[in-house]
């Protein structure tokens, strides 16, 4: 009986229970950061180059959010203006502010600005701002209130249960199409939620929820 | 395969290899040679830190530095927009560029689709009339001839790199040597090509430098395709054409053919047209209802090609015996249709038509069926006559002017007439 368990299987009960608490302080470890806002980076707010104000520009002046985010509605991507955009007005209007000496200087030199990315999904993941926007689904809805900001921060998660809640759902993120870049638009939830759900049947609104729609 | 044993180490039952003379003549200086555990010039270290407590140490202070997870911060990444956006561009949408690939005799034309100035797919063009977004294989890799690091890009002298103004230089210095003699000796070897800014170059080049010549130099010659064309429709070549050393350049309507024999011509594969040629055939098997028709396809080739394998019925002879088979079935063809053989066309086909070849064709192909190639032969004429003005008879390039002839001849209505220009 002496040779059926090995000399080393004394020790195992010990490596289990090492092993066990290593592997569980890990996923612990991993659930609370992966998993909590400082991953997602709800809030991430950089100091961009040049102290641009959506809160100015879209929330005073009623800028609308296509003058400068030229490709949203044709690209899956809602492009950062060219400096030249910014020029179209700031030729005359505070032509000399230090603050604007950057984009002045990009539009005469053509070298880009280097504005700071914030909302940035995986490489794995595929969005199309386009599809979205023409389909009555605000800006709003992943970058929040952001006629009210003065400096841009990411507003909501962007994680995949994010997106996966309103296609599941997205009666509650529908709007008339004339409403989409209207971001001050409210509306009460129970007329939204008939709305959302009338512009579902109306407009064959099929929000896929496999892998590949995403991940392709 | 047997492993070469490390230089030494062997021992005198397996057969003694060496690597070397000095190992062959087992000289003294190859044993202090193979003694040392590096050779001479690779440096040991005899330091107290030897290699491996070094690597040692190091993979110590970097799993340390891992522990502090610092490498596991977001980077921080910038967007660069245009300073001045080009007009009418939109990041992230496809743009498309019609254009045409120059092939030897005439260009191919495509759709470029191309993301931020780099060309991603090459298509055909829909809105062509002829091709109809018709493209080959050629044409679908040629996108990465664009990005091809050997592609012309600049110029060169002997293989190397030259400055452009020394180009410039040279060429000016060339021009005026050969002005003076009218441009004696002055030779240029091109390829094929069917660029009308390449002949008006040429035009102007020729009336500055008389004398010159000019070579035209192609691998593999396509010419037969034309000169049989020429041959057998005289009037036609004579009367249009301007150039007439190349005379009439055929041209097929594969999607309406409904017979379609092959000797030896791979039109879906390798030869000319092929794009045109590939969309025709498809064309001619694509049924919209159940009372369609359908093309069918008789290949006698020597190689497997695509044609062969997209072909109903293939006949897999030597490529030597290719005129046999096609003089067998023209003699079948004016045979079948009964028509009077005035132009003495049967006398011309009599010293390719022996019954013994065809047996021994057979014989090779399938053994114990000596009248099989024959068989073969009767219903393949059989289905030509069927659909007679609906049949096609192609010949490819590596077969002889007479196969071409006898095929452009069986082709469409000319075969039942039994003439032959």
């Amino acid at each position: 009986m002496s040779d059926f368990f090995p000399k080393w299987a004394n020790r195992l009960p010990r490596q289990i229970a090492v092993g066990g608490i290593l592997a569980a302080s890990l996923v612990t470890a991993g659930i609370w950061y992966y998993f909590t806002p400082k991953y997602t980076r709800v809030g991430y707010q950089p100091i961009q180059p040049v102290p641009y104000s959506h809160a100015v520009h879209v929330g005073q002046l009623g800028l609308d959010c296509r003058y400068c985010h030229t490709g949203v509605e044709r690209s899956w991507y809602a492009n950062v203006p060219s400096s030249s955009v910014c020029m179209n007005c700031h030729k005359q209007v505070l032509p000399n502010d230090p603050r604007l000496e950057l984009v002045r200087n990009s539009a005469k030199s053509g070298e880009p600005i280097g504005w700071v990315q914030i909302h940035l999904t995986p490489d794995f993941v595929y969005f199309n701002h386009a599809v979205h926007v023409n389909r009555g689904v605000s800006c709003v809805s992943c970058h929040g209130q952001i006629n009210e900001l003065t400096e841009v921060r990411e507003e909501k998660s962007l994680a995949m249960f994010f997106c996966l809640e309103c296609h599941r759902n997205p009666a509650p993120n529908l709007r008339p199409l004339n409403q989409v870049y209207n971001l001050a638009w409210s509306i009460d939830p129970q007329m939204q939620q008939d709305m959302g759900t009338r512009f579902v049947h109306d407009w064959k609104i099929n929000s896929p929820q496999y892998c590949s729609t995403c991940h392709r | 395969m047997k492993p070469i044993p490390p230089p030494g180490a062997e021992t005198q039952t397996v057969r003694r290899y060496w690597r070397s003379l000095d190992q062959l003549a087992d000289s003294p200086d190859f044993r202090r040679w193979m003694e040392r555990e590096f050779p001479a010039h690779a440096s040991e270290m005899t330091d107290t830190i030897t290699r491996r407590h070094f690597v040692k140490i190091m993979s110590a202070s970097f799993l340390l530095a891992g522990v502090g997870l610092t490498g596991c911060r977001r980077p921080v990444t910038n967007i660069f927009p245009f300073a001045n956006a080009p007009e009418d561009y939109t990041h992230g949408v496809p743009r498309f560029y019609a254009t045409s690939m120059p092939i030897r005799n005439r260009a191919v034309p495509l759709l470029v689709k191309t993301t931020d100035g780099r060309p991603i797919k090459i298509e055909g063009n829909p809105l062509h009339p002829q091709s109809r977004g018709a493209t080959d294989h050629f044409a679908q890799a040629s996108v990465l001839d664009l990005y091809d690091p050997d592609r012309a890009q600049r110029f060169t002298r002997s293989g190397n790199d030259a400055a452009p103004a020394e180009v410039y230089d040279f060429l000016r210095q060339l021009s005026d040597r050969l002005s003076t003699t009218g441009g004696k000796g002055f030779c240029v070897l091109m390829g094929q090509s069917s660029s009308p800014s390449r002949l008006r170059l040429q035009q102007l080049i020729s009336r500055k430098f008389p004398r010159a010549r000019w070579f035209v130099y192609e691998p593999v010659d396509f010419g037969v395709h034309w000169r049989a064309a020429t041959l057998t429709h005289p009037r036609v070549g004579s009367v249009g054409s301007e150039r007439p050393e190349t005379g009439l350049s055929p041209s097929y309507s594969i999607d309406k053919a409904r017979v379609i024999v092959s000797l030896d011509h791979d039109f879906l594969g390798l030869e000319e047209d092929s794009y045109l040629h590939i969309r025709g055939f498809a064309q001619g098997r694509r049924l919209a209802g159940p009372s369609d028709p359908m093309n069918r396809l008789y290949a006698v080739e020597s190689l497997l090609t695509l044609t062969g394998a997209n072909a109903d019925h293939r006949l897999r002879v030597p490529s030597s015996c290719i005129q046999l088979i096609a003089a067998h079935l023209a003699e079948e063809v004016m045979r079948q249709s009964g028509i009077p053989d005035s132009a003495g066309f049967r006398a011309g086909l009599e010293p390719l038509l022996s019954d013994q070849s065809l047996r021994v064709l057979s014989e090779r192909t399938k053994p114990g069926e000596p009248a099989w190639t024959s068989r073969w032969i009767t219903e393949c004429a059989l289905d030509l006559l069927s659909h007679r003005g609906e049949s096609l008879v192609l010949a490819g390039h590596r077969q002889p002017l007479a196969v071409h002839v006898m095929a452009q001849c069986g082709s469409g209505k000319r075969w039942q007439n039994g003439s032959m220009a």
